[in-house]
């Protein structure tokens, strides 16, 4: 089995095109994340600072506000900015804001309504006698999300209770401070989501191939050809994407760590959100981010390759690979269906955008039990992956007959 | 040893290729003749299992065509050899080693022998994109033969060869016929004249003649002419 494995590593490192494909992929990773890290800045002086500078001035003038989210310190940050703007006609004033954006940003969000855009206006509007009521006003947010009027379908009580729990467990007062590194680390295992286009050009020819090439005959006729050589071509095309993928991710992770450093790694996502109903750090939030694509992209391979076995050409599983991930995106939610938006959630660009999943309160109600979409996702994903990679073996076993 | 079709049968919707074939192989060389479309190469892929008979039933010695130790003393090569362009010579006999489920050590022994017999051990180490269309099929020949098969199935195993090759292989085929079940198929009448023990003619999907060759002592071209005007 270990020679058979060795050889199909071989096949799919050996063809010119992947070797073209992996090297692009890997250069979108190193010049994405040096991108991501050219972020701009103003300091306290109205000084421009871009790149290193911009992300650890800022991050060290949001850390230095405050080390927790406690009411006192939110209605006193909140009054003094309501004082400095009172005579301002605009109702708020972007100078003050930018570089504490981070903090703005969320008490704006948070009083925000969940269907509404973010408006730094908010600020100015939002009363500060007898403290702001912060955490109150994320409790009433989320209430409001789930008792709130659907076309297609409301909250059930026991979907509200299941949500309401989760939400009230999230510790309060958050914890302050810089989250920027994660941020960006964050953004840059999004990335990951274009690796993809290497994926599919690597796995797609791992049957089709040996039809092109003809070598399908010999294959199937030899003593193992049925059997261990299938599960060797699934079994390497999985490790490859792990391994690629995670190659990619721990490219854009190191390069990160060694620029900027770990600083903020405990802090809570709720910084980020302070709906999301997970009592997680924003380290751990990467790390499900990076193994939500990671499971997607084994999916997508083990899909190519059922795809492969059954198609006598590459081209051709390439084409159906891209309809399924970019033409699904296309697909308009419904208004009056709750299952079809259900449905519609679960294709694979709505399932990339992880802050999306974290805030969207999506559940899939099984009878009694309640799966969250997060949940759903790494369910559904993980058995779609085994029923196409056991299918891809039978496909290719019988596409001759 | 022993290959048993029994009524064997390939339908594809309103077309017949093989039609109710039954016959009994024993050691010797088997040469199969017949016309473009006479069934010849769809009774291969069925003996090799590669297409599934819709009647009938194909075993060696009791083994089903479907099993792994059916395949495990199978030798086959296609009359459209298709190969790994990025691999050499050494990788592709090694990899079809690993299939066939020789031990590595074993495989490497065999495949240098094997090499050399078919004339390609300098080019060992050359990709296969860079071979001859001869060189090609001798590495097709090279590879039906690592398991040392006691069952080899050929289509057109001398196309692309020229004539001294030919010869070789023809003896080549001739000694494994000694002690295997060989079946080739062949649109060189003397290739099957020199070595096969016994002939099987085919036309729309069934045998029109099969026989003992010494026992007819006339041309087989001349033989071949006529079963054919004949049927």
């Amino acid at each position: 089995m270990r020679q058979l494995l060795y050889f199909e590593w071989k096949k799919i490192l050996d063809r010119k095109v992947n070797r073209i494909a992996l090297l692009l992929g890997l250069m979108l990773v190193i010049a994405g994340n040096l991108v991501l890290i050219q972020h701009e800045d103003l300091d306290y002086n109205g000084k421009e600072l871009t790149g290193i500078a911009a992300i650890s001035t800022q991050g060290e003038i949001e850390k230095a506000l405050t080390p927790a989210l406690d009411e006192e310190f939110l209605t006193t940050f909140l009054q003094e900015y309501q004082d400095q703007i009172a005579d301002n006609p605009y109702g708020y004033d972007f100078a003050l804001i930018h570089p504490k954006s981070n903090l703005f940003s969320l008490i704006a969000k948070n009083y925000t309504e969940w269907n509404e855009y973010m408006d730094y206006e908010t600020l100015s509007i939002i009363p500060t006698d007898g403290g702001i009521g912060f955490y109150d006003r994320r409790m009433k947010k989320i209430e409001s999300l789930l008792n709130a009027d659907y076309t297609y379908g409301n909250y059930t009580e026991s979907e509200k209770t299941y949500w309401l729990e989760r939400a009230i467990n999230i510790d309060t007062p958050f914890a302050w401070g810089n989250t920027m590194v994660w941020d960006i680390i964050w953004r840059s295992i999004d990335m990951l989501v274009y690796q993809f286009f290497v994926i599919g050009i690597c796995i797609a020819p791992v049957f089709a191939g040996e039809c092109q090439n003809r070598t399908d005959t010999l294959l199937l006729t030899t003593k193992y050809g049925k059997n261990k050589a299938l599960a060797a071509k699934i079994l390497i095309s999985l490790a490859f994407t792990v391994l690629y993928i995670t190659l990619c991710g721990l490219i854009g992770f190191i390069m990160n760590v060694l620029l900027l450093g770990t600083e903020g790694w405990n802090l809570p996502i709720q910084l980020w959100d302070t709906i999301y109903p997970y009592q997680w750090s924003v380290a751990v939030a990467c790390a499900v981010n990076f193994g939500v694509i990671l499971l997607i992209m084994l999916f997508l391979t083990a899909f190519s390759l059922l795809l492969s076995a059954v198609s006598r050409t590459p081209l051709v599983v390439l084409a159906v690979d891209i309809m399924l991930f970019f033409g699904t995106a296309f697909l308009p939610s419904s208004k009056s269906s709750g299952l079809w938006n259900r449905i519609l959630r679960l294709f694979p660009l709505h399932c990339f955008d992880l802050r999306s999943v974290l805030s969207a309160y999506n559940d899939y109600p099984l009878g009694q039990l309640i799966l969250s979409y997060l949940a759903t996702i790494f369910l559904v994903y993980g058995i779609l992956t085994v029923v196409c990679a056991l299918g891809a073996g039978k496909g290719f076993q019988r596409h001759r007959a | 040893m022993e290959l048993i079709l029994d009524r064997v049968t390939k339908q594809y919707q309103n077309k017949i290729a093989v039609d109710r074939v039954s016959l009994r192989m024993y050691k010797g060389v088997y040469g199969l003749l017949g016309a473009n479309g006479a069934g010849k190469s769809t009774l291969m892929r069925m003996i090799c299992g590669i297409l599934h008979p819709t009647g009938g039933s194909i075993s060696f010695d009791g083994l089903d065509v479907s099993c792994e130790g059916y395949r495990s003393i199978l030798g086959y090569l296609p009359q459209d050899f298709g190969y790994y362009p990025d691999f050499t010579g050494m990788d592709f006999l090694l990899y079809m080693a690993s299939l066939k489920g020789l031990p590595r050590s074993c495989a490497k022994r065999k495949a240098a022998r094997l090499l050399e017999l078919v004339d390609l051990q300098d080019k060992a180490r050359k990709k296969v994109k860079s071979y001859s269309g001869g060189m090609k099929q001798r590495l097709g020949i090279a590879q039906a033969l690592l398991n040392d098969p006691k069952l080899l199935i050929l289509d057109e195993p001398t196309a692309g060869l020229d004539p001294r090759e030919r010869i070789r292989f023809r003896n080549l085929i001739a000694d494994i016929g000694k002690d295997s079940i060989v079946l080739l198929s062949t649109h060189i009448l003397s290739d099957i004249e020199h070595i096969a023990d016994t002939v099987l003619m085919m036309k729309d999907g069934q045998f029109i003649y099969q026989g003992k060759w010494e026992d007819n002592r006339e041309d087989l071209e001349t033989f071949y002419m006529e079963q054919f005007k004949e049927a």
